[in-house]
């Protein structure tokens, strides 16, 4: 997947922040809206990390994206 | 006094005013997510918007026939995008089902136009990112009325209980229950680890139940989108999900089902 990869959850927040501000989110006390872009944590991959999935919206904020490999949790039978 | 009954015809769903509606007539759910009003006593709104040219939210009520006030949200949304941050519960429990962060949220007006399925306003999730949470109930039953658009492996249209899904699609678009069982249209009522599954369907949306005898669990409520757990997202239009704490398989399926369907034309 194409995203930015974080090795601490502290990382992540900062990235999530960084994108908040730019974008004015929340943009009043009352709105469901507390942030623009949420954050991940590849709990099944080692090392684990933590990502944001990438969206067009994130260039400007974040810059160019990774690829890189999330392990998802398998179907359950 | 003599009582004045107004009615419409919309396709092939008729609307009066003062008729009894869905959840009048088979009470008791649990929470009930919808683009048309579905209990008298409810009174709030049914969605509230964020509106992509400058994120400003608003909540969308009814019209006076119970339908959702199109001509508010395309008002409110301009010539941009309008993306549900709420999605209120019309069962009165209070199990809105929201998402907080703006890349989450799924789509109901695309560049000034709403988005429809059979001609009804439908929600459309990405399969990328876009998901809706609500909070924790004990439930037994699930009926959704909803169209999978590309078919992605391992999606989940509605996730619960901690990564369990209760419907399913893969890459050759088939759906499933939680039990891997091939839902197999129409009409079928198939019972594998104890999971009761219907399915109604026609080319352009489907109509789905989902039960069991014992609640399957009272850890975490439905999320629309995903499995429960984050991952797995699903790519859909879905127009109404409604769950009861109660089994309705063999008592109300019926009639609940061929209320939605004369809504929605499904089959």
């Amino acid at each position: 997947m194409q995203g930015y990869k974080y090795t601490t959850e502290n990382q992540a927040i900062a990235a999530q922040l960084q994108c908040d501000s730019y974008y004015g989110i929340p943009k009043s006390p009352e709105d469901i809206t507390q942030h623009w872009v949420g954050y991940n944590f590849a709990e099944l991959n080692t090392p684990q990390f933590w990502y944001i999935t990438f969206d067009e919206s994130l260039l400007p904020v974040l810059g160019e994206p990774n690829e890189f490999e999330v392990i998802q949790t398998p179907f359950p039978q | 006094m003599f009582g004045v009954s107004l009615g419409i015809r919309v396709g092939n769903a008729s609307i009066s005013a003062g008729s009894p509606l869905l959840l009048d007539l088979y009470s008791s759910a649990a929470a009930a997510y919808s683009v048309r009003k579905l209990r008298t006593a409810y009174s709030d709104s049914a969605i509230r918007v964020r509106r992509s040219s400058d994120n400003t939210e608003q909540n969308i009520g009814f019209t006076a026939l119970g339908n959702l006030d199109t001509t508010e949200l395309t008002t409110f949304c301009g010539a941009g995008n309008g993306f549900i941050t709420t999605w209120y519960d019309q069962s009165g429990n209070a199990n809105n089902s929201i998402q907080t962060t703006a890349a989450n949220q799924p789509q109901i007006v695309n560049a000034g136009s709403i988005i429809l399925q059979n001609g009804k306003p439908s929600v459309q999730f990405d399969g990328i990112n876009d998901v809706l949470n609500s909070s924790t109930v004990a439930l037994k039953w699930v009926i959704a009325a909803l169209n999978p658009l590309t078919a992605l492996s391992y999606e989940s249209f509605l996730g619960y209980d901690n990564r369990h899904m209760l419907i399913r699609n893969d890459s050759t678009a088939n759906l499933y229950n939680t039990g891997s069982q091939l839902f197999t249209p129409p009409p079928t009522r198939t019972f594998v680890n104890n999971v009761l599954t219907t399915n109604l369907t026609n080319s352009t949306m489907q109509l789905f139940a989902v039960g069991s005898d014992t609640v399957f669990s009272s850890s975490r409520f439905i999320t629309i989108g995903d499995d429960n757990a984050g991952g797995n997202f699903a790519s859909q239009r879905i127009s109404e999900i409604i769950a009861y704490t109660n089994n309705q398989e063999f008592t109300n399926k019926d009639g609940i089902s061929t209320n939605i369907n004369s809504f929605y034309s499904i089959y």
